[in-house]
C-alpha cells in the first residue's frame, strides 16, 4: 500500500521501477496547496520511462500524507526523507533529489546538512537568496487569516464549490492548526557561505520572468558545480508551465539516453 | 454522455471502482450521491488530482499493469482525465484488460 511508515508517520508514497541500475530520483513537491501529483502529472512518467526508478511522496501535513500538529522545520523534513529511503531500502546509494519551489528549499537543506543521501539537485525555481522567507510567511499568515475568519471552506462548501471547498479545507488545516507558519518563519535564506560548501552537482532550472531568478544566479556564482538553466515566457510556474523544456533538461542531465524517452 | 446501459462486465467494472472512490475518498464520497457511469470525476465527485493518483493505484493493483495512469497521462494531460466519467473510465479499463488478456492468450 501507498502508505509508508517513516518517522512516526504514514507518508503517502508513489514508487515507479525503473532500469535495476538506474539510480533513483526523488521529488520534492511544494509548499501548502501542493502534493506529489504535480509531479506525477509531469516529469514523473518520462523520468521513469528513461529507466530511472523514481520516489514520490507527499510531504508531512500534504497531499494523503499524516499532517502532525508539529515538526514543519527544514531539519525534520530532511529527517523525514532519511526515514522514509531507509524504510524502503533506498538509502544504500545516494538519490537524485528534485525539487520545485519551496521543495527545492528542501533538496538543497538536504545535501548540506546529509550529503551521504544526495548524489545530486535539480532545484526548479526554489526560494534561495533574498527576503523571500519573511514574504512567505507574510503571504501564508494572510492566507491564513483569511481561511479562518471568513471560514471560506464552508461558505465554498455552501456555494456547492466542492472541489475548492476541499483543497481550502486542507490548507486551512495546514495553516490553522499546524506550526508550519513558525517553522517556516524561523528558517533562512541561504546565503553564499552555504553555496560554497556545496559539494553536490546543481541543475538549476528557473524562469525567466521569476522574481526568484536573481537567488539562481548567486548560487550559479557561488557553488562550486551549478548550472543554470532559464526557461523563456514563464515566471515561477515553470514545471506546469514550462513542462517540456524543463523535462529536457532534467533528462538530459539525468544523462537519459537520446530516443529512451519516446514510449 | 454514457448514459446506455452498461455490459455487465462493464458494470461490474464501475461496481469495483466506486468502492476503490469510497476508499479513497472516504464516506463523504456519498454525499453526492449514487455514481453512474455518467458520473464525472471533476464535476460531480470533486475529485482532486492526488486522489486520481490514488484510484490509479488500487485500479493498477486489482487489474495489473495494463490499467497505467502514467501512459494515459502521456496521452492527455490531468485536467482531460478527470473531465472523463466514471463510465468511460470503466469502458477504458474494460478494453485495455481484454486486450490484456487476448496478448497473454
Amino acid at each position: 500500500m501507498a502508505l509508508t511508515p517513516a518517522g512516526g508517520l504514514r507518508l503517502h508514497t508513489q514508487w515507479l521501477p525503473g532500469r535495476d541500475d538506474g539510480s533513483t530520483v526523488v521529488f520534492l513537491h511544494g509548499l501548502v496547496m501542493d502534493n506529489l501529483s504535480s509531479f506525477y502529472c509531469t516529469l514523473a512518467g518520462p523520468v521513469s520511462r528513461a529507466g530511472h526508478p523514481v520516489l514520490l511522496y507527499d510531504q508531512r501535513g500534504h497531499g494523503r500524507s499524516d499532517r502532525p500538529p508539529g515538526g514543519y522545520d527544514r531539519d525534520t523534513a530532511v529527517a523525514d526523507l532519511a526515514a522514509l529511503l531507509a524504510a524502503l531500502g533506498l538509502d544504500r546509494r545516494p538519490v537524485h533529489l528534485v525539487g520545485n519551489s519551496y521543495g527545492g528549499v528542501l533538496a538543497l537543506h538536504t545535501a548540506l546538512v546529509r550529503p551521504d543521501l544526495v548524489a545530486s539537485l535539480v532545484l526548479i525555481d526554489a526560494q534561495l537568496t533574498g527576503d523571500w522567507v519573511e514574504k512567505m510567511t507574510d503571504t501564508l499568515s494572510v492566507a491564513a487569516l483569511g481561511l479562518e475568519h471568513r471560514r471560506l471552506p464552508e461558505q465554498l462548501a455552501a456555494l456547492g464549490r466542492r472541489k475548492e471547498a476541499r483543497l481550502t479545507a486542507g490548507a486551512d488545516a495546514l495553516l490553522n492548526r499546524t506550526t508550519l507558519i513558525e517553522d517556516l518563519a524561523a528558517g533562512a535564506a541561504f546565503t553564499a557561505r552555504d553555496f560554497a560548501r556545496l559539494r553536490r552537482p546543481v541543475l538549476a532550472v528557473y524562469g525567466e520572468h521569476s522574481e526568484l531568478l536573481p537567488g539562481a544566479r548567486d548560487l550559479a556564482a557561488g557553488a562550486p558545480d551549478c548550472a543554470l538553466r532559464v526557461l523563456p515566457g514563464v515566471g515561477h510556474t515553470v514545471l506546469n508551465e514550462a513542462t517540456d523544456g524543463l523535462c529536457a533538461a532534467v533528462l538530459e542531465r539525468l544523462g537519459a539516453r537520446a530516443g529512451a524517452v519516446a514510449r | 454522455m454514457a448514459t446506455d446501459p452498461l455490459p455487465e462486465r462493464t458494470g461490474a467494472i464501475l461496481a469495483e471502482i466506486t468502492d476503490m472512490l469510497v476508499s479513497v475518498v472516504g464516506d463523504e464520497l456519498l454525499v453526492v450521491g449514487e455514481v453512474t457511469p455518467a458520473t464525472t470525476f471533476n464535476d460531480d465527485l470533486a475529485l482532486e488530482s492526488i486522489e486520481f493518483v490514488a484510484l490509479a493505484e488500487l485500479l493498477h493493483q486489482r487489474y495489473g499493469a495494463a490499467v497505467d495512469l502514467l501512459g494515459l497521462l502521456a496521452e492527455k494531460d490531468i485536467d482531460q482525465i478527470l473531465a472523463m466519467t466514471v463510465g468511460e473510465l470503466a469502458v477504458h479499463i474494460d478494453e485495455v484488460t481484454v486486450a490484456d488478456q487476448a496478448c497473454a492468450g
